[in-house]
């Protein structure tokens, strides 16, 4: 095709698309319109090819373009300045909703799914690396493996070194760095936190290349094998990143209990969005497991310190000068995701803070050197974290019709859902189509929900003063020894679901009232406040913590083992699972062993064997229990290996996830939020009976106060009701 | 039929319990179908096989006197067929010795003909090196195993071993001397070392498996059974399994010509002494 045509044809296209968008039509052609463009999309979305999912994706930007037109030009006549205000909340919570899906489609419209780049045989030509393992307050047995694994990295000795940056100035931190010969670096203050500590270490060293492992973030041998090749390919590559991949279950997952049979949070960024933005040369640097162009990071003044996502902002900073970024996207460490909800939040909000500083501080739609693409790519990881604010909109609009009786859409509630109800589909679809492998259907719900009323504030003041903020470093590796709910986490879920029940008394008030408010408004409102209800339900599910007492995680290895006892003899065996501390074992006849008797654990990986000294801690027909017992630092580093540092180690880490059905999260969520309401009902008796008292109460009063006080009419309703409802099911009976 | 040789340079190494054991996991696979033959004046082979060393003849009697091997054979129902060496006197031992350095191919011209070479396997245990004897087994060898225990007296081993590789792998269709390890033990930081300095040295190829230190292993000859029936789940009779794995796929390869070195001939191997250990 000519470039002539091509232009052309992106004309007519674009003309074609605003058409669409802009041109009004009446309910029924309306819906003729939008129900047919909707069947279109549903049986497109049976095709497997890949343009199908960018034509899914292009129908859903259009049908969301022509309702949000719909929306400003069509709905906005308010009666009051009540309805106004509500309704341009609402609107704006709406245009912010289409903002990050239109940048969104951008990002993603196509992956750069890069593979590794091999190697040049003369190892005398492989540039010199410095690892580094920045760590401040982490427990010494969270650093350890990463350290060790570090040591381990496959790379000529004379070219590789590993430093542990300790800001906690802790001798046992100093003695382990002695021992496994690494390089122990501190320095005389904790200024800029990590980014600081980052900078110092990049003075006192002179690799060509910067590895970034967090303190949690366990290595595989093959990390510098797989992502150096493409710096060495392209002198203008200055940061590669891979996937934050964690080991454990986060909070979300375990107290779901959905480890591992959907994707975690952090999947849909890893697998999908910075592939994404690889394609438009856009990948940001997320702090680990990422391998840096020194040159290049000193060109632009070492790690950056402005805000306290330091890295997204420090990529900026080297794209701005030109420099490329790649994302790798295979899974070459494993880390440790957080073990509270309320850590998870409190990492979360530190992004959210940090993406909005850059907002302020670097805005990439001003400043020189970004290419256009880059700029939409940044500007969406920005803007995505302000969603606190229109999330709660959302949460909540439906209360402003049912308890204060504003109108928020000036619109007939059948023309609402024509223009609605495309939005919605198209979205849904296009969405199950590009992402369910990384995000489960409504999952994204979910999480805003979860952290919205939390990354509120934050990011707001982040806005108005962006240079306010202050690092907090994400606990790690905390054990939960009373589980049960957290009221402190759960409290802001629990007020808007409280709120929220008001509005559902209120909702039947009004159907009560069936001549006298609109009942396909009231319907309307109801199902939406009961699905805000939902996810509210879900948020106090995800507050009952789970126990966790294991204070290294299992990981399910199964390899050939063997066991020597003290007398000399020796069982034949597989390991079941394995964690830092010990394992599970199935042994093969019966080794006459019981708990407390020293044992000597071999374990094969193909043709070597690694030695391990144990304990029996339980014997059960045909398996053991064993806890290492007395290794050697040379011993653990092997474990480590074993357990992490096979480069295959984290590959199949999604086989065996169940299959996704397109509406199945739906269930999943209805049982958890009813979970979540029980729980937190059960914890908070008091207040829960309070609130639906107090409900009905008002319920009441506003039904009264429109029969003019009086009891009469309401009894007759109600009979009404029942009559007509019992005549509705006589047939039914006589059938019997 | 394909023979294999179980060699060492020095004794006490577990040759023996390797002949039986293997056998044992051989006659399994393919019964009826293995024989083990015991050429070391020892004679104790047959011990793992319940037989009394003091007794009987054997393989000495077909080389002396020209004994028919057929009714010398022991047949079990189970396990494997075996040739024991047969009780000799020092002066018989002298004349054998004398008799292996005039004819080193001697060995070979016995397992040529029948009923000898109708089995599929033929595994040969040999007297611990250096003996007029050892040149015998390794010429009648397709395969040899030259064993090891991982530690330093065994390792120190390796040059007399490599020089009598050397004088027999110009042979058409030998498949290679084969480093195997006995009694590994990779707990200890000598067995992991020897076990290293075995892989690194590039002159014999070592087996991708080894026979772990187990006790089950003395203990079964003490109940004059294979490990197999002994200790069935033991990783020794696992390590067994594995050889006998390897040794079927190894032979089931096509050969590869082996790489000649035209300055060495078998001739330039002289053996000096014979055995004088017991």
């Amino acid at each position: 095709m000519t470039r002539v045509a091509r232009v052309l044809l992106t004309l007519v296209a674009t003309a074609v698309l605003i058409v669409a968008t802009i041109t009004p039509l009446g309910l029924r052609a309306q819906m003729v319109a939008g129900g047919s463009v909707f069947v279109i999309a549903l049986v497109l979305r049976k095709r497997s090819a890949s343009w199908v999912s960018q034509l899914l994706t292009l129908l859903s930007v259009a049908v969301s373009a022509r309702y949000i037109w719909w929306r400003i030009t069509a709905t906005l006549d308010f009666d009051n300045a009540l309805d106004g205000a509500f309704g341009t909340l609402l609107l704006l919570a709406e245009l912010y909703a289409f903002v990050i899906l239109l940048l969104g489609a951008f990002q993603t419209v196509g992956t750069l799914d890069r593979r590794p780049v091999k190697l040049g045989a003369d190892r005398s030509r492989w540039p010199t690396v410095d690892v580094f393992i920045p760590t401040y307050n982490e427990p010494l047995d969270v650093v350890r493996p990463t350290l060790l694994a570090a040591l381990s990295l496959d790379w000529p000795r004379d070219k590789l070194r590993v430093h542990l940056l300790d800001d906690g100035r802790r001798h046992a931190f100093q003695q382990l760095a002695e021992q496994a010969n690494a390089n122990y670096i501190v320095r005389a203050d904790n200024d800029d936190a990590k980014a600081g500590n980052l900078n110092h270490a990049l003075s006192l060293t002179s690799g060509e290349l910067v590895v970034i492992f967090d303190c949690d973030h366990i290595t595989t041998r093959s990390f510098l094998q797989l992502t150096v090749g493409w710096f060495v390919r392209d002198p203008k590559l200055a940061m590669l990143q891979t996937p934050h991949h964690f080991y454990n279950a986060d909070p979300i997952e375990r107290n779901m209990r959905l480890f591992r049979r959907m994707p975690n949070e952090g999947e849909l960024f890893y697998g999908h969005v910075q592939s994404g933005n690889d394609l438009w040369n856009a990948t940001f640097f997320c702090g680990s497991c990422a391998v840096i162009r020194r040159s290049a990071l000193e060109e632009v003044g070492g790690i950056a310190t402005e805000s306290v996502t330091e890295d997204a902002l420090t990529s900026i900073k080297l794209q701005r000068r030109g420099y490329g970024t790649a994302y790798l996207a295979i899974r070459q460490a494993g880390g440790l995701a957080t073990d509270t909800l309320a850590a998870h939040i409190g990492q979360r909000v530190r992004w959210a803070q940090g993406m909005t500083q850059i907002l302020r501080l670097s805005n990439p739609l001003l400043g020189r050197g970004l290419t256009f693409a880059q700029r939409l790519c940044y500007l969406n990881a920005s803007l995505h974290f302000l969603y606190g604010l229109p999330r709660l909109v959302f949460l909540l609009a439906p209360l402003a019709y049912l308890l204060g009786g504003a109108h928020v859409c000036n619109a007939a509630p059948a023309m609402l859902l024509a223009y609605l109800l495309p939005h919605l589909g198209h979205a849904f679809i296009s969405d199950s189509r590009t992402r369910s492998r990384f995000r489960h259907t409504l999952w994204n719900h979910v999480y805003e929900t979860v952290l919205a009323i939390y990354i509120l504030v934050p990011t707001l003041t982040a806005l108005i003063n962006p240079r306010a903020s202050v690092f907090k470093v994400t606990d790690k590796g905390v054990r939960i020894e009373t589980g049960g709910f957290d009221r402190r986490v759960a409290r802001p879920y629990l007020i808007l679901l409280l709120l929220s029940l008001p509005g559902i008394m209120f909702a039947a008030a009004r159907l009560l009232l069936w001549d006298f408010f609109d009942v396909d408004t009231v319907v309307l409102n109801l199902s939406w406040l009961l699905f805000s209800a939902v996810m509210l339900g879900t948020a106090l599910a995800i507050a009952c913590e789970t126990r966790q007492l294991r204070r290294s995680h299992r990981l399910p290895i199964r390899l050939p083992a063997m066991l020597r006892l003290a007398s000399g003899h020796t069982c034949t065996g597989r390991t079941m699972d394995l964690s830092l501390g010990g394992g599970r074992l199935q042994v093969d006849g019966d080794p006459g062993l019981a708990a407390g008797d020293p044992v000597n654990l071999a374990i094969f990986v193909a043709h070597d064997e690694s030695w391990f000294p144990a304990k029996v801690i339980a014997s059960e027909a045909g398996s053991l229990r064993l806890a290492f017992a007395g290794l050697s630092l040379k011993d653990e580093a092997a474990l480590v290996e074993l357990l992490f540092g096979r480069p295959d180690a984290w590959v199949d880490w999604e086989r065996g996830r169940p299959a996704h059905p397109a509406l199945g999260s739906l269930r999943t969520l209805l049982r958890e939020s009813r979970r979540g309401i029980a729980r937190a009902a059960g914890a908070q008796r008091k207040l829960f009976a309070a609130a639906v008292i107090s409900a009905v109460a008002c319920a009441v009063c506003f039904l009264l106060s429109h029969t003019g006080w009086r009891l009469h009419p309401l009894v007759q309703r109600v009979t009404q009701i029942g009559v007509s409802v019992a005549r509705h099911f006589q047939p039914e009976t006589e059938l019997r | 039929v394909t023979k294999v040789a179980i060699v060492s340079m020095k004794g006490g190494v577990g040759k023996t319990a390797i002949v039986a054991n293997l056998g044992a996991v051989l006659a399994r696979m393919a019964p009826g179908e293995t024989l083990l033959v015991d050429f070391d004046p020892r004679n104790q082979l047959g011990i793992h096989f319940g037989m009394d060393p003091r007794s009987g003849v054997g393989l000495a009697e077909t080389l002396l006197v020209g004994a028919g091997a057929d009714q010398l054979i022991h047949r079990a129902s189970e396990g494997p067929d075996y040739l024991p060496f047969g009780r000799v006197t020092d002066r018989d031992l002298a004349e054998l010795e004398t008799i292996a350095l005039r004819r080193p191919d001697v060995l070979r011209q016995v397992l040529g003909e029948p009923p000898l070479s109708d089995y599929t396997f033929v595994l040969m245990d040999s007297p611990p090196g250096p003996s007029s004897l050892v040149l015998p087994v390794l010429l009648a060898a397709d395969l040899v195993l030259a064993v090891f225990l991982a530690d330093a007296a065994s390792f120190a081993t390796l040059p007399d071993l490599l020089e009598l590789s050397q004088a027999v792998e110009q042979r058409p269709h030998f498949r290679g001397m084969h480093v195997l390890v006995n009694g590994a033990n990779d707990s200890t930081s000598l067995g992991r070392d020897v076990r290293v300095l075995l892989a690194a040295q590039k002159d014999l190829p070592v087996l991708p498996l080894a026979i772990h230190r187990d006790e089950a292993v003395p203990e079964a000859l003490a109940c004059q059974r294979t490990v197999l029936v002994h200790a069935p789940t033991s990783q020794a009779s696992a390590d067994f399994r594995s050889l006998a794995e390897w040794l079927r796929h190894e032979l089931a390869r096509a050969v590869s010509a082996p790489p000649m070195r035209a300055s060495e001939a078998p001739a330039s191997l002289v053996v000096a002494a014979p055995a004088a250990e017991g």
